[in-house]
């Protein structure tokens, strides 16, 4: 409440054609969210405002875990390799955005798929009685479909990817749950 | 209006920062616009207004950081606006008085400078709440609040606490009938008393406690407590078993096992881990005696109305060690564990199997291979330790492979040399080394291999350390937060992490120990902001301010003085630069002291200390009586060799009066001006100052006074040496010199120094055959002392000692004369308490002249040297 009378203050005191380039949006374990980083992260997922922001919190607190276990740190080329996709990802919106950013954001990403490959993927089985079970689910009685044994890669992989989205999804509910978050007015 | 803009501008696409407006407290500017890196003039850059965010954010101070841009003709004008954090200033109580804002303070583990946010209030809210149960407000309810301060927030607990409960009844249910009386009796909080949980929770614990030693082994008591609006029913629920016994069955159990294992069971109520744990100490017990193949089992009986634990021991023969023998080691062997005579033990066999190993090891051996063995049974049985040391293994090469220069002169200082033994600790400790050097120099992620290459009949090692340094990371900025009254230099100042420089472990931690050192802080920590950050890093230190104001006393005895007691109030962190003024004063039946010293820890900016003291003293002594005032500034500065120097000048008034022995008037000062220059120089290597038992002390002192200064002429030399060696079990051989000289200027020669700085002898910290000052009374320019005292210590507590000094004090150091001394001899006690060691000597004069007393009993504390 006594931020947001600040912010409504500090709002009345800007003087006309001044426009905020930076703050804090909101604050992960005394770590600041800052507001570019919410901008870069808009432009990247094509959300909201509140939902980059929310969504960068996420990726601050898998980070902070990640980051924990070692040689998650992203090497050279594979730091290189996240910054050209997400470059790619940004096209003609990157020009607001410094090489330097959009890096920080491809080292934290790289570290994290590395921690989900090392903690999450060994745990993930799908056995061949659920890629049957999707196989029916999917084609039915369509005699277009592909043959069970040549669907069942896909399936598997799609059904590996399933279960790796709800592992994490709970694992951000989990540190969400633990962590210390706050949030400025944005 | 684009012809307006500056010719720079419209050259580069990246428009130039006109102006930037750091609004923060006047007082706080300059701390904080080293953290904004843009100035007017140099182009906008967006990574450096994110930088100024998180390095004025990382500070604590502030809830947010806004940075608002405005376009004007001469650029683009920068605004950093800072939201204030809500940092504890004070906590308040409103409401019902339950509890003080201390107790408010302490139940919430609430400090100064922590902030406010919601979350930690309403935790605040909810352990005072919980406090204020305890005590009783059962209805209590809690609400925090913070309210703004000029630099924080005030923390607000409006309590509405509710009637407070009393105990209407105790009642014991579940215990013995004949008991139950007796523990109801035990039992707090009593009828008509305050309800206390945590008072209820020890009663419980204390009448399990009763129950257990009363025979009831597995005894459990809970407090229940049944509230009925203010009237708090209290029950304690006994669940107390059937009576136990313990019973030891089968062979013989030492006193210390026995003792240890009814200690265990009484405190572990009896539980079957708590069994299986006794039965193993007794085990052990018997094995230790020799009985290696000892079996203790335990079981429960019924008998009659009591459980009887029964713990079964099959000891087995009883083995004792006929002979230890090594065959094979190549020359003398270790000491073993395992000796002829005592009882064999396999655990022993097992542990001097390693010991040897780890010898072989040493000596290059490294597939050395160690078998003992003993034939089973009791008796006298022979032990052989077989070792096949395997070839012996000679470092051939050693080599550090880094695409990096090795950090300092770590390789050079490996342990694995060429032509020595290859041991495999030797590369442990190699790698450590070099991977600390490597991190110590800011490759926090350095990697570092052995890879050891034997040659075939395995006699020769070549060694190849494979460093993988990774990034070397250094300091990009440094950070200061948390601190309230101290300045930011005060901790700048001890950093050893500076900026630009390599981030180095061995700095990081050299840097907390030095801020932790000065005693200012409660708690110190520094942290990387941005650890993902591969290459450049900013360190946040964080200081948590400790209270200022600190108050020591005490009470002490020494011959001279009697009982004397002090007292000393310090305000610490004057103008929170780390000054300080102490104020000490000490009273004894024979005199005082009072002190006032202002300490100055940087001088001229750099790490020295200075003290300017103010003092005023009083003494009673046999043959005179003196009042002293002075001042005196004083620096000192520590080498690193050990040696202090000690530079002071000093000023000072000594009155000496109701002087027993005026013979001598006319040839000494009545009434003394000091004022000159002094020098002390000290040396001490003791391994404890209080209870010496290795190293040496050595101090020399030199004070000069003139008439040209305002003073008295005279010119004291004062020097002394102590050594102290460990000899043989618990023997401590200690040894003592002391010579001081003086002698006056200007006043013909022949002249006695003031009494108070005269040199004086006998008493219990020199010639202990003499009662204090007895050696010559009325004291002397020059003293020559000698003392060896040898010292053998009993236990953790006590100590005895012989000891001889020897010594003389002259009027004149014309005067000295070695054939004409003094001797004493004599045994003392020692026993050492949390004051120091207390000790009781007696001397004996071993010339003992006419009209002297024998010898001497001095009760004092601490040694004589």
């Amino acid at each position: 409440m006594r931020s947001r009378v600040l912010a409504v203050v500090l709002a009345a005191a800007c003087p006309a054609g001044a426009e905020v380039v930076e703050r804090v949006t909101a604050v992960v374990e005394e770590r600041p969210v800052l507001l570019s980083e919410v901008r870069l992260f808009q432009a990247l997922k094509g959300v909201d405002r509140e939902a980059a922001r929310q969504a960068l919190v996420d990726e601050r607190l898998m980070h902070r875990e990640a980051a924990r276990l070692p040689g998650t740190a992203a090497t050279a080329e594979e730091e290189e390799k996240a910054y050209r996709s997400l470059q790619s990802r940004l096209g003609d919106q990157a020009a607001p955005f410094s090489e330097e950013e959009v890096r920080r954001i491809a080292r934290r990403q790289v570290a994290i798929l590395k921690y989900v490959e090392v903690r999450f993927r060994p745990q993930i089985r799908v056995d061949d009685a659920a890629v049957a079970s999707a196989y029916a689910a999917q084609y039915g009685e369509d005699p277009a479909a592909p043959s069970l044994e040549e669907a069942t890669e896909g399936l598997r992989a799609s059904l590996e990817d399933e279960e790796l989205g709800q592992r994490i999804e709970a694992w951000v509910r989990e540190l969400r749950a633990s962590a210390d978050v706050r949030f400025n007015d944005l | 209006m684009t012809a307006l803009l500056p010719l720079a501008l419209l050259a580069s696409a990246t428009p130039l920062v006109s102006s930037v407006r750091l609004e923060v407290p006047e007082g706080d500017r300059a701390r904080l616009e080293r953290y904004v890196e843009l100035r007017p003039g140099e182009p906008l850059s967006p990574e450096r207004i994110r930088r100024a965010v998180e390095l004025l954010f990382a500070t604590g101070e502030f809830a947010d950081v806004l940075v608002e841009r405005e376009d004007t003709p001469a650029g683009v004008a920068l605004s950093f606006r800072t939201v204030p954090a809500p940092l504890l200033q004070a906590v308040t109580v409103e409401g019902d008085p339950a509890l003080q804002a201390d107790e408010v303070r302490r139940a919430a583990r609430l400090r100064d400078g922590e902030a406010m946010w919601r979350p930690r209030l309403d935790r605040a809210a909810a352990e005072v709440h919980a406090a204020l149960r305890a005590k009783g407000y059962l209805g209590a309810a809690v609400t925090a609040e913070a309210r703004p301060r000029p630099r924080g927030v005030e923390a607000v607990f409006t309590v509405a606490a509710g009637p407070r409960a009393r105990v209407r009844r105790v009642l014991v249910r579940g215990g013995p009938a004949p008991m139950v009386p007796a523990l109801e009796a035990e039992a707090r909080p009593r009828p008509g008393e305050f309800f206390e949980k945590a008072q209820a929770e020890e009663a419980a614990e204390s009448l399990r406690d009763e129950l257990r030693r009363q025979g009831y082994g597995r005894a459990r008591v809970e407090a229940e407590a049944t509230v009925d609006g203010e009237a708090v029913d209290l029950v304690f629920q006994v669940t107390a078993g059937r009576p136990t016994v313990t019973r030891f069955e089968g062979a013989s159990v030492s006193r210390r096992a026995r003792s240890s294992v009814r200690g265990l069971l009484r405190e572990g109520g009896m539980e079957s881990d708590v069994a299986d744990e006794a039965a193993d100490r007794l085990e052990d017990d018997l094995r230790k005696r020799g009985h290696r193949g000892a079996r203790v089992t335990r079981a429960w009986r019924t008998e009659g109305s009591r459980d009887v634990l029964v713990f079964e021991l099959a000891a087995g023969p009883r083995a004792r060690v006929a002979d230890a023998r090594v065959e094979g080691y190549p020359g003398p062997p270790p000491i073993l564990a395992t000796r002829a005579g005592e009882p064999l033990q396999d655990a022993l066999l097992a542990e001097d199997e390693k010991r040897l190993a780890a010898a072989l090891d040493a000596l290059g051996y490294g597939d050395a291979a160690v078998e003992a063995r003993a034939p089973e049974g009791g008796g006298d049985v022979p032990v052989v330790f077989t070792v096949r040391t395997g070839p012996r293994t000679l470092v051939r090469e050693v080599g550090v492979s880094s695409p990096v220069p090795v950090p300092g002169t770590s390789a050079r200082e490996l342990h694995l040399q060429p032509g020595r033994p290859f041991r495999a600790r030797d590369l442990t400790a190699d790698r450590e080394a070099l991977l600390a050097a490597f991190r110590d120099a800011g490759y926090l992620g350095a990697e570092v291999t052995p890879e050891v290459t034997l040659s075939e009949d395995r006699t020769e090692a070549r060694v190849l350390l494979r460093v993988e340094p990774g990034v070397q990371v250094t300091v990009e900025r440094v950070v200061i937060a948390g601190l309230d009254e101290t300045r930011e230099q005060v901790v700048r100042r001890e950093l050893l992490v500076s900026e630009g420089k390599p981030l180095g472990d061995a700095s990081v931690l050299e840097s907390q120990r030095r801020l932790g050192a000065l005693g200012l802080f409660s708690r110190v920590s520094l942290a990387q902001m941005d650890p993902e950050s591969p290459a450049r890093r900013t360190v946040v230190v964080t200081a948590q301010e400790a209270p200022v104001t600190t108050v020591a006393w005490g009470v002490g005895y020494a011959e001279r003085d009697q009982l004397r007691a002090s007292v000393e109030v310090t305000r610490r962190n004057l103008f929170g630069l780390d000054r300080s003024l102490s104020a000490f004063a000490r009273a004894s039946f024979k005199g005082s002291r009072f002190v006032l010293i202002f300490r100055e820890p940087y001088l001229f900016g750099r790490r020295r200390e200075l003290f300017v003291t103010a003092f005023r003293e009083e003494e009673d002594r046999d043959t005179f009586d003196f009042v002293r005032a002075g001042a005196l500034v004083q620096t000192a500065r520590l080498h690193a060799s050990g040696v202090a120097l000690i530079l002071r000048y000093s000023f000072q008034l000594t009155d000496t009066f109701n002087v027993v022995d005026p013979e001598d008037v006319g040839r000494e000062f009545a009434s003394a001006t000091f004022s000159g220059p002094s020098a002390s120089v000290v040396y001490d290597t003791r391994d404890d100052p209080f209870e010496p038992r290795a190293g040496r002390f050595m101090s020399a002192d030199a004070l000069f006074s003139h008439e040209v200064l305002g003073g008295d002429g005279f010119l004291k030399g004062f020097f002394q040496a102590a050594h102290y060696q460990r000899l043989r079990g618990p023997l401590v051989l200690a040894l003592s010199g002391r010579v001081g000289l003086g002698r006056t200027f200007g006043r013909g020669e022949g002249v006695l120094l003031p009494r108070p700085d005269r040199f004086y002898a006998g008493g219990d910290y020199s010639m202990r055959g003499f009662a204090v000052d007895a050696v010559l009374p009325s004291g002397g320019n020059a003293l020559v002392l000698g003392g060896a005292e040898l010292r053998a210590n009993f236990g953790r507590h006590l100590a005895a000692a012989l000891f001889s000094d020897m010594g003389n004090v002259y009027p004149l150091v014309g005067d000295i004369d070695l054939g004409d001394m003094r001797y004493t001899a004599g045994v003392g006690l020692r026993y050492r308490s949390a004051l120091g060691p207390l000790r009781v000597d007696w001397g004996y004069k071993l010339d003992r002249r006419e009209g002297e007393d024998a010898y001497r009993f001095h009760f004092t504390l601490g040694h004589a040297f």
